[in-house]
């Protein structure tokens, strides 16, 4: 703990020592994070959202008569790990009276209420094909419907957002990560003869790597700092927005992702000043 | 003690800088190793310092053989040995003080303990009155005393000096091979590279290691019986 000073003015004189080329990596790797947090927030989302419309998986059986405990005793009976509730019609206008949301009076354009009662099955979404089919041929039931489709759209969407997040995340780590080795190897090859003179008076590898690993893990923690704060604000305000605008949509909250992405965008900040500062010394001391 | 046996170094472009080189230096001596320039006296304080590695025989200090050393293990003999570089390797934009420091900043000892042995090593050297000023402002002998500092600060077994007149008028000569002189403690040995041979006549008693082509062409009795002399071959 004796060193702490000593490394932190370390630091900071290999910062001030090439302020421009110091400044222009920083920027450089704000850009990349800024990406980044864009991409990770927005991964959050779609992952947030379809997990929420993945719970929502549900078969609606509308029957020929009102044989509705019956036909729920028998479908939770057929199949394990269903729930049924019966949704009676006036409980299903006023569901969809909510979805249509203020201002929409089509419902009102009726003289009777149109829709029908109908029993809902909760049912893990990978049994919702299947199940409906079967569901289908169950004597007094009219016809089914389900969201299965909608799921199945869901799904490939999520799936492809996350592979391109992927994608994204690879490409702004490896940017920023040659960035921040480069810019290891640049302060190391300007700081040659002292780390030789270190060497020489017997100074151990971590005396002479932390202020070079310090000033990695700065810029990348600095960089990452300035690219959340100046995103946060405005994505937050977007989902919230978002969440108002198409309620329909589970939309998560903007704090609870932005807190999420802070968390990622940290530890993938340090992980990157970490290694890109060890990989950047590692090569400049071999090429020596 | 620093032993070296039959070693031989001969660098990647082909040139041999030293040839059988057998030596042995214990606590307490004081060396000087002359020779022209090009004889193989800074090679043979890189072999002690584990800077180079002989390409033949073995070089121990205090029972480690050099050539087996790297990294941390290195650093770890490095640490007994008070180096004093013909081109110093002072930390510009630092203070004296600041230099000195810097060198036993690794020694896992608290910083005010540090300082103090600094400012004791500047003392030492003629130098505490200008332990503040940066590096830059002083003159070469004076940057050749920090150096000095720099070393015995340490409380190194071994100060390793390399041409430490090189840039210096005789008067000054005189008086840095005499403050490297009287830093020979019972514990500590001073090894002292240099071609100004007429200069050290006057730093008796010591011992002498003359070098001609990378071989050893002279060397005093001591190092032959064991005992301390003054008496100087060739």
């Amino acid at each position: 703990m004796g060193n702490v000073k000593y490394y932190t003015g370390e630091v900071w004189f290999l910062l001030k020592q090439q302020k421009t080329g110091n400044a222009v990596m920083l920027m450089s790797m704000t850009l990349l994070m800024a990406l980044l947090t864009l991409t990770i927030a927005w991964a959050l989302v779609v992952n947030d959202a379809a997990s929420a419309v993945r719970a929502e998986s549900e078969i609606d059986v509308y029957l020929t008569d009102d044989t509705y405990d019956v036909v729920s005793d028998r479908i939770e009976r057929m199949f394990q790990g269903t729930e049924t509730r019966v949704v009676s019609a006036e409980e299903a206008y006023r569901n969809m009276d909510s979805i249509l949301g203020e201002g929409q009076n089509v419902l009102s354009l009726f003289d009777e209420n149109p829709l029908e009662s109908y029993i809902e099955v909760k049912l893990p979404i990978e049994m919702a094909g299947e199940t409906a089919a079967k569901i289908e041929k169950i004597t007094g039931v009219d016809y089914v419907r389900d969201n299965k489709a909608v799921l199945d759209a869901v799904n490939s969407f999520t799936k492809l957002s996350i592979r391109l997040s992927l994608f994204l995340l690879a490409g702004v780590g490896m940017g920023t990560f040659l960035i921040l080795s480069g810019l290891i190897r640049q302060s190391i090859h300007q700081y040659r003869d002292h780390i030789d003179t270190m060497q020489l008076l017997g100074a151990p590898n971590a005396f002479i790597q932390i202020p070079f690993f310090g000033e990695g893990i700065f810029l990348s923690f600095l960089s990452m700092l300035i690219a959340f704060s100046a995103s946060a604000w405005g994505i937050t305000a977007l989902l919230n927005k978002m969440r108002t605008a198409v309620m329909w949509f589970p939309i998560p909250q903007g704090h609870a992702v932005m807190l999420k992405t802070a968390v990622f965008m940290a530890g993938f900040s340090l992980l990157i000043g970490i290694t890109g500062s060890i990989f950047g010394f590692r090569s400049a001391i071999k090429k020596a | 003690m620093i032993e070296i046996k039959g070693a031989q170094l001969i660098y990647s472009s082909g040139a041999v800088a030293l040839e059988a080189i057998d030596l042995t230096i214990k606590p307490g001596m004081l060396v000087f190793i002359t020779g022209e320039s090009g004889s193989g006296k800074t090679s043979l304080l890189k072999l002690m310092m584990g800077i180079e590695k002989p390409t033949q025989g073995k070089v121990y200090v205090d029972g480690s053989d050099m050539a087996d050393l790297h990294g941390n293990a290195l650093a770890k003999v490095r640490r007994k040995i008070g180096p004093v570089f013909q081109e110093l390797k002072l930390l510009e934009g630092k203070t004296a003080l600041e230099n000195v420091i810097f060198g036993m900043r690794f020694y896992g000892m608290r910083l005010e303990t540090i300082r103090k042995k600094s400012s004791e090593a500047l003392a030492q050297v003629g130098l505490q009155i200008k332990a503040d000023m940066p590096i830059e402002t002083l003159s070469w002998g004076e940057r050749q005393r920090v150096a000095i500092a720099r070393a015995i600060a340490r409380k190194p077994a071994y100060i390793i000096a390399d041409e430490p007149t090189g840039s210096l008028d005789e008067a000054n000569a005189i008086k840095i091979l005499s403050l490297l002189a009287e830093l020979q403690t019972p514990e500590t040995a001073v090894i002292i590279t240099t071609h100004a041979t007429h200069l050290i006549k006057a730093m008796a008693p010591f011992n002498h290691v003359s070098l001609a082509g990378g071989r050893m062409i002279a060397l005093s009795d001591e190092f032959h019986d064991g005992k301390q002399g003054e008496t100087t071959k060739g």
